[in-house]
């Protein structure tokens, strides 16, 4: 083996032990963050932790019942997708059924969450859905 | 061919080009500009699975000099393992003119799409006051014609959504904005009118997922696939974003003798998608299409020059699979089956093949429309086909034939193509009177569109030159007749008494409200015409910002032809909200409507439905019960269809207020006004929510469109 393939091996290896630590490194990290406690809102300090379906469908009832005739009353959400936006909002893709139609069916939504003092709030989205 | 017969041909074909006030550089000549196929996808067991990616390129069909303007339009590959992006070179497609997709009747079709789309300026479109989030550039796919499910998602986030051939969804450019986040930039008040929309799909890969299943009784034919957001679906296909899909095989319907021991085979088969777009001086795209584009300016091959008024220095083009003016080389003795798919947004189409020597059409011998094998009993009255083949065809002699023909050979020296229309027709060389003989040598022909003017209160749609074709001459066919249409003809469909069973239907508990069966004997009337709006600003029929808007009105007719009390709905938008429900038969049976649709408008509709085809039928035998497939033009399948304009009389809305570009229902109902009504016959057998709406999409984005929902029954 040549002294320059031998070099290389050596800095190949060298970059793998890297890549495996730093790989060790993210699971516990991850692993860490998933013992977190759920976040539900309030400032806990985790401030910028994304939105739960939980989360999302109590800022949902809060608007609905704000009654303003844009938001139907029988949305069940079943999955969302949030990323970061300006500030404590988050926009997030939302799931949702509604009684009205197949359980099957599920409507797609993007909506602006933000958190407040008092909890999760619908910002944006999440209207009536007649398709 | 000798150098001077070049000359003879080449001059022969300069004062005909010139005779038609067009200008030919080329034509009859053996160009290095081919037209080449479009790319094939084709699918293996059973399967199709592809990634298709909208985004911008390089329009490089055009031969014009300076111009190759940025379109979009799609890459498509096989759908990589991991990975969202398409591997460059071989194996992948990305072309403005487009691509095709063969399918067999039974397949399965999955596509993960990308929306990878630019932002728009919002002042670029028109309908932007309407919807502020089109200027993200929202897109989908519909499979035009196929007659599948319009299956709405089942899947939840954070997992990429999964649709049939369901249109009522957007999904927008993850890295191009979130659609609610930032609406400063838009009319943050237009949000109100949102209230009620289509799903809004917003992922990290920008993706959706489509899951298409064809019944193995689908016909075989042309059918195409096309963006389908209300509002910018004109802006995107004139963009070019369209591409072709192909069921089954020519051979299945299509033989050059009568047993079909001789079968046309595919190599036979040319397809042509017919694109065009308007490119302002600068090679700058226009998003929003001018059907004035070339008011009064000079055509020639391929392309039409812009109005020095208002388009000075511009160019339209019409290309055939994204090249301009392409040569067409006509090899086979026994000719080539074309298969044309308008592919534009709005442009309609006449076609004739003209014979550069004498100037006159050569006759296409018509096989398909709109993805279903015409099919006339021999000895078919000219009223039976031209009653079917009005407004889209001019029927002309076939010449003379020898043998047995199960079905009637048909046979037209004009094809008008409204948008969204596939015409399948023989080519061969033809002598004046129609009969297949050997061409001349050196013989050649024009591709071309004469121009179509839609209406008094419609547009102007230029004529240019599309391609240029030549002829191999030698010796007469073998055959020397007309070709046989066989198996899967419309006749032999609809003597079948569906179409398409229903798959997967399962009884459900009664429908609710106004999901109920049409009574028998009732039948449904559509208008087409152009709504009033409180705030119009240039008249009748328009906006408040000044746009033409259209609509479309509603009426229950019973069996004396009476309207239903509270049927009546007058002519709106499109209203999303808006929903004509109705379940399948008894056992999740077809259900079979007849409608009648009339149009108000002093221009041309285009009525389209999706996940079915239609037969025309007599008022007489719409009026005199329950429908049924005892039609009078049982000789096509079709899923569009010109409406005839009206004819305002005294009184009328039109009259009253020249501006006006069409009646009112009241006109209509008092006489004032003359509609031609088109009645057809609609099985309805495919579950879920869809629509139905004018093809020419300058008019659909503007509101004439609405919503269908098939359920199962309750038994």
């Amino acid at each position: 083996m040549r002294l320059a393939t031998l070099r290389l091996a050596a800095d190949r290896l060298r970059r793998g032990v890297l890549a495996a630590g730093a790989f060790v490194m993210v699971v516990a990290a991850a692993a860490f963050l998933a013992h977190l406690p759920p976040d539900r809102g309030a400032a806990t300090g985790n401030e910028r932790a994304a939105p739960s379906v939980a989360d999302v469908q109590a800022a949902y009832d809060r608007a609905a019942l704000s009654a303003d005739g844009l938001h139907d009353g029988d949305i069940r959400i079943v999955g969302v997708d949030c990323r970061p936006g300006t500030g404590m909002r988050f926009s997030c893709q939302v799931g949702f059924v509604k009684s009205e139609f197949d359980p099957a069916r599920v409507f797609l939504d993007t909506a602006l969450v933000e958190r407040t003092p008092k909890g999760w709030t619908l910002a944006r989205g999440l209207c009536r859905r007649l398709i | 061919m000798g150098e001077s017969a070049f000359s003879a041909a080449s001059a022969a074909t300069l004062s005909l080009c010139a005779a038609f006030g067009v200008f030919c550089a080329t034509a009859n000549t053996i160009s290095a500009n081919t037209l080449a196929e479009p790319q094939v996808f084709a699918s293996e067991n059973g399967l199709l699975n592809l990634l298709i990616i909208a985004q911008p390129g390089k329009v490089d069909g055009l031969t014009t000099p300076g111009f190759a303007p940025t379109g979009w339009f799609y890459t498509v590959c096989p759908r990589p393992r991991t990975g969202d992006s398409c591997p460059a070179g071989a194996g992948s497609s990305h072309s403005y003119g487009g691509f095709r997709l063969a399918l067999q009747p039974g397949d399965e079709l999955k596509i993960r799409l990308i929306n990878n789309l630019p932002l728009l300026p919002p002042a670029s479109l028109e309908w932007i006051h309407d919807d502020p989030l089109l200027a993200l550039n929202p897109t989908n796919l519909h499979t035009h014609g196929l007659i599948v499910p319009a299956a709405a998602n089942t899947t939840p986030p954070p997992d990429i959504p999964v649709y049939g051939d369901f249109i009522l969804t957007a999904l927008f450019n993850y890295n191009g904005g979130n659609p609610k986040d930032d609406p400063a930039q838009y009319d943050p008040g237009a949000y109100a009118q949102l209230h009620a929309h289509t799903d809004v799909v917003y992922n990290r890969l920008s993706a959706m997922d489509y899951d298409i299943r064809l019944p193995k009784t689908h016909p075989a034919g042309a059918f195409w696939m096309h963006p389908h957001v209300h509002g910018i679906a004109q802006n995107q296909i004139a963009m070019g974003m369209a591409g072709i899909v192909s069921v089954g095989k020519v051979a299945s319907y299509l033989c050059y003798d009568a047993g079909c021991a001789d079968p046309v085979p595919e190599s036979s088969v040319r397809h042509l998608i017919l694109k065009d777009m308007q490119v302002l001086a600068g090679d700058i795209p226009q998003y929003q299409q001018d059907p004035e584009f070339c008011s009064g300016s000079r055509a020639w091959n391929g392309v039409c020059s812009g109005n020095p008024e208002n388009y000075s220095g511009g160019n339209w083009f019409f290309t055939v699979n994204g090249q301009q003016y392409p040569t067409i080389p006509v090899s086979k003795a026994q000719g080539e089956v074309w298969r044309f798919t308008n592919a534009s947004a709005s442009a309609s189409y006449r076609l004739q093949l003209i014979d550069n020597a004498t100037g006159r059409p050569i006759a296409f011998q018509l096989i398909a429309i709109d993805g279903v094998a015409v099919g006339f009993p021999e000895g078919a009255d000219a009223g039976q086909t031209e009653g079917a083949l009005r407004d889209r065809f001019t029927v002309a002699s076939c010449g003379k034939w020898n043998g047995v023909y199960a079905l009637q050979p048909i046979c037209a020296s004009e094809i008008v193509m409204m948008p969204s229309s596939r015409v399948e027709a023989a080519v061969a060389y033809r002598d004046p009177s129609g009969n297949l003989v050997s061409p001349p040598q050196g013989a050649s022909a024009t591709l071309r569109t004469a121009g179509l003017d839609t209406g008094p209160g419609g547009d102007p749609w230029p004529a240019v030159n599309l391609a240029a074709v030549n002829f191999v001459s030698g010796p007469a066919p073998a055959s020397a007749q007309p070709v046989h249409v066989g198996a899967q003809a419309a006749n032999a469909i609809l003597s079948q008494g569906s179409l398409i069973n229903p798959l997967g239907a399962r009884p459900q508990p009664a429908a609710a409200g106004a999901c109920k069966p049409l009574p028998s004997g009732h039948h449904r009337r559509v208008y087409f015409a152009n709504p009033n709006v409180p705030g119009a600003s240039d008249g009748p029929g328009t906006d408040p910002w000044g746009n033409a808007i259209f609509g479309l009105g509603f009426e229950e007719i019973d069996q004396s032809g009476h309207s239903v009390p509270g049927s009546f709905v007058d002519v709106t938008q499109f209203d999303p909200a808006q929903v004509i429900c109705l379940p399948l038969g008894p056992g999740q049976t077809p259900v079979l409507e007849t409608w009648e649709l009339v149009n108000l408008a002093t221009e041309l509709h285009n009525f389209h439905i999706h996940q079915t085809k239609f037969s025309h039928v007599s008022p007489a035998v719409a009026m005199s019960g329950p429908p049924t497939f005892v039609t009078y033009a049982t000789g096509v399948l079709e899923d569009s269809v010109p409406l005839p304009f009206a004819k305002p009389g005294p009184g009328s809305q039109p009259v009253l207020d020249p501006e006006a570009t069409s009646c009112l229902v009241s006109d209509y109902k008092s006489g004032k006004c003359a509609a031609t009504s088109v009645w057809v016959q609609i099985p309805f057998t495919q579950l879920g929510t869809f629509v139905f709406h004018c093809h020419i999409l300058e008019h659909e984005d503007g509101g004439m469109m609405h919503v269908i929902r098939v359920v199962p029954s309750s038994s």
